[in-house]
């Protein structure tokens, strides 16, 4: 096997047809680094070896991570062999103990649905301001209209409806962009190290140093009131603590056993960022991912607070706070209160389930 | 401490520099057109030409952002770019809202930290008990609530429903930097509000950061150490675990000026405030380019400074921070 330097030979993933370091674990001498970093064979919840209730015995095994059949079947002769359960397993059997995170979570399927499948069965008019002139604004709750009507004589539930598909999409598309960037960058600047991670991190301290809100509001004084604009920029301002901790995450694992593993073995920095480090800080970026879509959520609605949210005829639920503001010194407390209750719901389910899914994180690595 | 201090305020300008470029480029890059914008489509080619040379934008952008840096270095944020503001300079639009914004800040900072402190520190000592749970719950609550729904349910309660508190607060025709903090001392009761809009973003992180922190100090070796020699358990408390907990809050302080910046923005628009919130959204409504990037200039240096004396307050409360610098 030729040594490769870091970078240099096109991409092919390690040893392809070469002896790479699966078939040398046959050998028994060298640790594989799939099994050192996600996987740990045949070990129960207590770190006990035993079969685990629920785990599955190993027979449909991942391609990616499949073992050398030589390992599997000494195992097999050893003891039955299963496979451990997963890292969604153990999560999802913490996180489901959480009961105020399951019922955040299953609110928020109901505010999503609500939103998304609500329109179909309860049709408003919703774009049509010429066809408002006929009914009457700010209308109290009654027949024909369950939530009154606002100022334009919209009516309010199917209102809050595509608020809510609005600010989510924005949140989840402003959300996506801010992890796809901030795990980039970190992973990048805490892999690399040195000066190229002392440079990164000192423009980040003055990323960090300006609030977001205002370069949010100056990209809106620039290119005006444009939804995929404020997605694009809700997104550029909202991976700057994602890529903090990707990177200090990275700074660790790259020093790992099986990431040095993969470095003698002349691995390029590609395999192990890819097989290694990313998914072995997937635990926090889907944490960190959960946090992000209530914060890009919570900063479309300080847009529309503040006026600068979608326009009209759509809306979101910022803005339809920011209307209902207004309306609440009339005492016309159903454009407020509805949108405030939905809206605060969903930032805290946000919240809470981040928060549940790092304790059940930490519950994790206790665990092990 | 002092080679310290420098290389910390060496940083600082690091900083505040990559923000000047930052804000010198956001508008440079897109003002092409604005002395068209400014004069309307029938202006003399003349009249455009002589704007640009007046204001260097028909130079290079490193001759630009020179000019930039000297007007900054001046005191001069540059001219308006809001047609019916007539050409004012963006200094004297922004005036004194800096300093209302941070007296509106300051003031909910001290109170956060004198609600948060204490609570996390009983919470930390009573732990796991129904005075911790409920106030973790109800820390979680104030903690995830967005500064205009709070804003908005205490409005509905105290203004509207009770008429405990004025809507807006209270301005006396005082000018001068400290005009609105002299109104906060004088009309205490009409500032309640905003102020405990502000409080509320902060207070849940700090309190939560404070019940961690307490928490994580209790179980030093120091703190047996100190038991074991025989002080008192106030001693300890105060002398030893509550000293070495108080560090990380001091640095969240600095790390926490960004967010309750973007809140003081909410606020103000909320409570009808003039600092930098409103002044930025007014500028946002006039496509007012110069002085939102101003704005934002000012809030970045508040924050850097901020984050400067946190870092410093901690040198000095923790003799390793010190020690490390030396190497």
């Amino acid at each position: 096997m030729t040594p490769r330097n870091h970078g240099d030979a096109p991409d092919e993933g390690l040893g392809e047809g070469e002896l790479g370091p699966l078939e040398v674990h046959s050998e028994g001498s060298i640790v594989n680094p799939a099994l050192s970093g996600v996987m740990r064979p045949v070990r129960g919840e207590f770190g006990r070896l035993e079969n685990v209730e629920g785990a599955e015995v190993w027979e449909t095994a991942d391609p990616v991570e499949a073992l050398p059949d030589g390992f599997a079947s000494e195992a097999d002769e050893a003891r039955p062999y299963v496979k451990p359960k997963g890292l969604t397993a153990q999560m999802f059997k913490v996180f489901i103990q959480n009961r105020v995170a399951v019922i955040f979570f299953i609110l928020l399927v109901a505010i999503t649905l609500f939103s998304f499948v609500g329109p179909l069965f309860y049709h408003t008019n919703q774009t049509d301001l010429a066809a408002l002139q006929q009914v009457p604004n700010n209308l109290p709750p009654g027949a024909g209209h369950p939530l009154g009507t606002d100022f334009q004589g919209f009516d309010m539930l199917g209102r809050l409806m595509v608020g809510g598909r609005n600010s989510l999409i924005v949140g989840f598309l402003a959300a996506g962009m801010a992890m796809i960037i901030g795990v980039g960058y970190g992973v990048f600047s805490g892999y690399n190290g040195g000066r190229i991670d002392d440079f990164l991190m000192r423009i980040l301290d003055v990323l960090l140093s300006i609030p977001g809100l205002f370069l949010v509001l100056a990209a809106i004084s620039l290119f005006g009131r444009n939804t995929s604009m404020m997605i694009l920029v809700i997104g550029l301002t909202g991976w700057y603590g994602v890529a903090r901790l990707l990177r200090s995450e990275a700074l660790t694992l790259r020093e790992r056993e099986y990431a040095q593993a993969v470095r003698s073995m002349g691995g390029k920095s590609r395999r192990i960022i890819w097989r290694h480090i990313i998914p072995n800080s997937i635990s926090t970026t889907v944490t960190l991912a959960t946090f992000a879509i209530g914060d890009s959520i919570l900063a479309l609605a300080a847009l529309g607070f503040l006026g600068f949210g979608i326009q009209t005829p759509s809306t979101d639920w910022g803005t339809i706070l920011n209307n209902g503001y207004v309306a609440l010194q009339l005492n016309y407390w159903w454009e407020l209160w509805p949108a405030t209750i939905l809206f605060l719901i969903v930032v805290m389910s946000f919240n809470y389930i981040g928060d549940a899914l790092r304790d059940a994180l930490e519950v994790r690595l206790r665990e092990r | 401490m002092l080679v310290y201090l420098v290389r910390r305020l060496f940083q600082g300008l690091i900083v505040i520099l990559g923000v000047t470029i930052v804000t010198f480029f956001i508008p440079a890059s897109f003002h092409a057109n604005i002395a068209r914008e400014l004069y309307g489509i029938r202006a003399p080619q003349s009249v455009i030409d002589k704007f640009n040379h007046d204001n260097y934008f028909d130079r290079s952008i490193p001759v630009q952002y020179l000019h930039y840096m000297n007007n900054l270095l001046h005191g001069n944020l540059g001219v308006s770019f809001n047609k019916d503001a007539s050409f004012q300079s963006v200094t004297s639009i922004i005036g004194d809202a800096l300093f209302n914004t941070l007296w509106l800040v300051l003031a909910s900072l001290v109170i956060a930290l004198v609600i948060a402190i204490p609570l996390g520190l009983f919470q930390a000592l009573k732990r796991n008990t129904a005075f911790d749970y409920v106030a973790t719950g109800a820390v979680f609550v104030i903690y995830s609530t967005p500064a205009f729904v709070l804003g908005l349910v205490l409005i509905q309660v105290f203004c509207i429903k009770f008429h405990v508190f004025p809507y807006s607060p209270t301005v006396s025709s005082r000018t001068g930097p400290f005009a609105r903090l002299i109104d906060m001392f004088q009309y205490p009761r009409s500032y309640v509000l905003p102020v405990a809009v502000l409080t509320g973003l902060s207070v849940g992180g700090f309190s939560r950061f404070m019940r961690g922190s307490v928490l994580d100090t209790l179980v030093q070796d120091y703190i047996r150490t100190a038991r074991a020699k025989g002080a008192s358990s106030n001693r300890v408390l105060f002398r030893h675990a509550f000293r070495n907990a108080i560090i990380p809050i001091v640095t969240i302080l600095g790390l926490s000026l960004p967010s309750l910046f973007g809140g003081a923005v909410i606020t103000e628009t909320l409570f009808n405030i003039s600092g930098m919130g409103t002044v930025t959204v007014y500028a946002v409504e006039g496509n007012d380019i110069a002085v939102v990037m101003a704005a934002t200039l000012l809030i970045a240096v508040a924050t850097v400074v901020g984050n400067l004396i946190s870092d410093l307050s901690v040198a000095a409360i923790d003799p390793r921070i010190r020690l490390m610098a030396r190497k």
